[in-house]
């Protein structure tokens, strides 16, 4: 699984940079491979099984208290 | 350079803002806490709507040819105006991928039990990311077809479904408190009506900006008008279980049996649902990825589509935990998350740039620039 995520992530990668390099285009190329490594960490833990917090329930959480105060 | 090259026309517009509108409805309806008095909720919550969306098409109107992200750097400051245009695209990105977990939960549940929603989530945003690099005008394009295909659907299942209707399930018709009715009407507009608020990033891509505040109105009214029938129906059909009902479109038109022959039809609402879920995700990821490439100041937003669907697509399985989560955040959180960025951000914008007499001179703006 990990495996087939980090080949999924190399075909993006191939796909994406060379045409960036080539046009000397640095900033989108910074950027996008920022947005992809941020995915293909998310990927892994996810691979991997690690637990990671749901998102919008932590915002649910966080605004369980006014919620509550307003009586919702 | 200019990011987008594309122009709209107004009307490909109402067609657009409906899609958005109607996206998450067909699963997640906006009846959750209100019951059988749905429909008139949706009714009031268009009246709020309108009236909360006059405040961005005012802003829209003040600084015409400007996307968010140069009217939050023109009016708060280089810093402050990232960081405020910054929260506004964390929120694109996050009701986006609400909107593909929506539609990954809804077809893994329903129709497609054994595969795993991962799958559905990553397909639906690879098919998204393609149609938003080719911009705004194929976004638009498709929505003008498959718009007119989920009311023609939606229509014939209407018709189809006549004969199950039992219009005493809508009685009483006035029967809940003054209190539930406001929170219903404040979560049809905060949920799905408001967030036609992305199109802030699109408005300078509309070719008569003139048109843009009637097509946002008018598609908010339609789209009301719409969901309210929705509601009608479901009610009229499956009655006080619809409240309990994960799905009640899907058990709603379960039900129709014409003949012998017209069973089991709900594959309608799925393809109802694929159809304006695809317009939300490719709308949401769009205004995302041309918000970003504007806020780093970059030549072109393609080189970022593909890593964003792929983050959102990702994002979107790990929302919720389970589907009750998903129904406290939609039914309770949103009446007060949603509206932060939908009304406040907005709102205090519009505030400072009237104090400040800022609006846009035209000598910068995009439109103006294509003049020249």
């Amino acid at each position: 699984m990990l495996f087939l995520t980090i080949l999924a992530f190399a075909l993006i990668g191939m796909f994406e940079i060379p045409p960036l390099v080539h046009r000397k285009q640095w900033r989108e190329l910074i950027a996008s491979s920022i947005l992809l490594l941020i995915g293909l960490i998310l990927a892994i833990l996810l691979s991997l099984g690690v637990p990671i917090p749901p998102v919008s329930t932590s915002i649910t959480k966080l605004f369980t208290p006014l919620l509550d105060a307003l009586n919702i | 350079m200019r990011l987008e090259q594309g122009k709209i026309s107004s009307s490909q517009l109402v067609f657009i803002v409906l899609g958005v509108i109607l996206s998450s409805v067909q699963v997640i309806p906006p009846s959750g806490r209100v019951g059988r008095i749905a429909w008139l909720t949706n009714l009031i919550g268009v009246i709020e709507a309108c009236g909360f969306a006059l405040i961005f098409i005012a802003l829209a109107k003040r600084f015409q040819g400007d996307t968010f992200v140069d009217i939050a750097s023109k009016v708060w400051g280089t810093y402050l105006g990232k960081a405020v245009s910054g929260a506004y695209l964390l929120f694109l990105f996050h009701i986006g991928s609400l909107v593909i977990d929506d539609f990954a939960t809804f077809l893994n549940t329903v129709f497609m039990p054994e595969t795993p929603s991962v799958v559905l989530a990553l397909g639906m945003a690879a098919v998204a990311a393609y149609t938003v690099r080719h911009g705004i005008e194929v976004i638009a394009r498709c929505s003008q077809i498959l718009v007119p295909m989920l009311v023609v659907n939606t229509a014939l299942a209407f018709l189809l479904a006549l004969p199950q209707f039992e219009l005493a399930n809508l009685q009483p018709l006035f029967d809940a408190p003054l209190s539930e009715l406001a929170l219903g009407a404040h979560r049809a507009t905060a949920f799905p009506y408001l967030e036609s608020l992305a199109f802030l990033m699109v408005f300078p891509f509309v070719s008569r900006q003139k048109q843009v505040g009637k097509s946002v109105i008018g598609s908010l009214i339609i789209g009301g008008v719409f969901l309210s029938f929705l509601s009608v129906r479901n009610y009229a059909i499956s009655g006080i279980v619809n409240t309990i009902n994960v799905y009640p479109s899907v058990m709603a038109i379960a039900l129709i049996e014409v003949g012998e022959i017209v069973t089991r039809i709900e594959a309608l609402v799925a393809l109802n649902m694929l159809s304006v879920a695809f317009l939300a995700i490719c709308v949401f990821m769009y205004t995302n990825v041309l918000g970003t490439a504007q806020l780093l100041e970059l030549n072109s937003y393609r080189p970022l589509v593909i890593p964003t669907a792929v983050l959102m697509a990702l994002v979107s399985t790990i929302h919720f935990e389970n589907y009750i989560e998903a129904f406290v955040f939609a039914n309770q959180t949103s009446l007060l998350y949603h509206p932060i960025f939908e009304i406040i951000v907005p709102g205090l914008t519009l505030l400072v740039a009237a104090a400040r007499g800022k609006r846009n001179t035209g000598r910068d703006a995009l439109v103006s620039k294509e003049e020249s």
